[in-house]
């Protein structure tokens, strides 16, 4: 009976090896224990799981197709180089936001996918962007057939100084010959793609410029849809835009990820990670990560990652 | 920003410890109270019960805080929800540790003497994964809550053979059915505490590692096979 607990005789028969009681400072009073921790990653197997991370990027990544991929991608502003070697694969029908530090590349980044910086002089990019796995920077690419098939939306709103109607119809009769009743119609679904349709209904003849700044926003996503793009490059699109009117932008995304591919450059990280699929964080003209956003916001791989998402930056 | 943040984290680190130390007190107290069939160390146990109930609520309320105040991400992210996670668990181990000692209440005004159950071997088993478990939070050691983890089975084997024991004392002693039943009550309760240890672990990995192992996991030997 050594060592047992006889109950209830009074006083102290047994008792336990004593806990130590330490102070509960990190670091403080811990045995490092020789057992080994198990790879958890080769021993579940999970997939569609947080547990093996990493893995799972990996995997989900080729589980979609790409319809945009740069390799080796770098940019020049004169002699002057702001993108090393990016490589990025761009999911179709997926929402993938580029998130990153001032100056860091992703608005360039952005404007080398549908070759808009060749409107500026000095400006050029060298390795390949392959759209649909053909390089745009191919000769026989027809460069206004690229700017139809990759659309930009811009931070500031744009609109033509034309009314609400013709903004929409103006690259509808560009790229397409239509009749008066079929142009009509493709305006209207573009601006209820947006949900714009019921605002701006009954003023279709007034001038684009006369609207309010997020319906020139959600104008401008209209017209860039209207033409049936298969990707919409978005640079900050709601950064000038009030929170109401952000919010029913980000539905209309959330819609229009359906349909098309959209690459969305923000400096707001709580968009980033509420609307967007995938998300590529970049520092100085490199891609650090790029995971999926649930994994990138939650568990990420890179140290400066981290860093930055959580404020912690420099 | 980051400041004020960081400062909110530190204020939740300094209740968190002092939780973690009040819950520890409370299941050494309650094991205490048992082995020396001490009425005024399990009393000491039952009314400090509230107090660990407050700190629970008041930890809530500040993950909540800087959930709603400031959106953390990533590790910050798992930090909170881990803190939230053991935050429960710690206040569950309170409530056993109150168990604990309500049946030691109970045993004590029992009149027959010749019952016993030999806890040493659980009570050290306990008290260690008690140990670990908080060590590993605080230190944020993921090995360390493994070790918690592979450690469960042995408790969960002692409390096994404990039900064996009790059931044959039943068939032996039924006049004393009482205590046993305080008994089998109490080898439950400490068992429920290790589960509560190995919940820890897991929300240690997840905060270290961005894995929920919860139920994936499997001892190192088991691994090897």
């Amino acid at each position: 009976m050594n060592n047992s607990t006889v109950f209830p005789s009074r006083g102290p028969v047994f008792l336990p090896k004593k806990t130590k009681i330490v102070s509960r400072i990190p670091g403080s009073d811990v045995s490092a224990l020789s057992a080994g921790f198990p790879d958890l990653e080769n021993q579940t197997g999970l997939s569609g799981l947080s547990a093996s991370a990493n893995q799972n990027s990996k995997n989900d990544f080729f589980s979609h197709p790409v319809k945009i991929e740069t390799k080796d991608l770098c940019f020049y502003y004169g002699k002057h180089q702001v993108l090393f070697d990016n490589n990025l694969r761009v999911p179709e029908k997926n929402i993938t936001a580029i998130i990153g530090p001032s100056g860091c590349g992703k608005s360039t980044c952005l404007r080398a996918l549908n070759r808009i910086f060749e409107l500026y002089e000095g400006q050029h990019a060298t390795g390949e962007i392959l759209l649909d796995h053909k390089n745009i920077f191919d000769r026989d690419v027809n460069l206004l057939e690229l700017r139809r098939k990759v659309g930009m939306i811009f931070q500031k709103p744009t609109p033509f100084p034309m009314s609400v109607f013709e903004n929409i119809a103006y690259p509808l009769r560009l790229h397409f010959r239509l009749q008066k009743n079929e142009l009509a119609d493709r305006v209207e679904q573009a601006l209820r793609g947006v949900s714009l349709w019921d605002e701006v209904k009954d003023k279709l003849g007034k001038s684009g410029l006369a609207l309010s700044g997020g319906q020139q926003q959600r104008l401008c996503i209209a017209r860039a849809v209207a033409v049936e793009p298969e990707v919409l490059l978005m640079d900050e699109p709601t950064s000038a835009i009030d929170p109401v009117v952000t919010l029913k932008i980000e539905e209309s995304l959330m819609r229009l990820k359906e349909k098309y591919t959209i690459v969305i450059v923000t400096h707001n990280m709580q968009q980033a990670a509420r609307i967007s699929d995938y998300t590529a964080f970049f520092h100085q003209g490199h891609i650090i990560e790029h995971n999926r956003t649930e994994i990138l916001f939650t568990n990420p791989r890179e140290k400066k990652t981290e860093d930055y998402i959580t404020g912690r930056f420099g | 920003m980051k400041i004020h943040f960081d400062q909110e984290i530190q204020n939740l680190n300094k209740l968190m410890i002092a939780q973690t130390t009040a819950v520890e007190n409370a299941v050494r107290n309650s094991i205490l109270s048992l082995s020396e069939g001490n009425p005024d160390l399990a009393w000491f146990v039952i009314v400090g019960d509230d107090a660990l109930d407050t700190n629970e609520v008041r930890i809530e309320e500040e993950c909540l805080k800087i959930l709603a105040l400031y959106q953390p991400v990533a590790g910050d992210l798992r930090y909170i929800i881990t803190l939230l996670k053991v935050n429960a668990e710690l206040e569950r181990i309170g409530d056993l540790a109150v168990n604990i000692a309500e049946r030691v209440m109970d045993l004590l005004t029992h009149k027959e003497n010749t019952i016993f159950l030999d806890f040493s071997e659980m009570i050290r088993e306990v008290s260690s994964a008690l140990k670990k478990s908080l060590d590993s939070l605080l230190s944020r050691d993921a090995d360390l809550a493994g070790d918690v983890i592979d450690n469960d089975s042995v408790i969960d084997d002692l409390h096994r053979d404990n039900m064996q024991q009790i059931k044959r004392m039943l068939q032996r002693k039924p006049h004393a059915a009482e205590s046993i039943l305080d008994f089998m009550s109490i080898s439950r309760n400490l068992e429920r505490i290790a589960d509560g240890c190995t919940n820890i672990g897991e929300d240690v990995i997840y905060l270290e590692q961005g894995k929920i192992i919860r139920h994936f996991w499997k001892k190192p030997e088991e691994k090897k096979e």
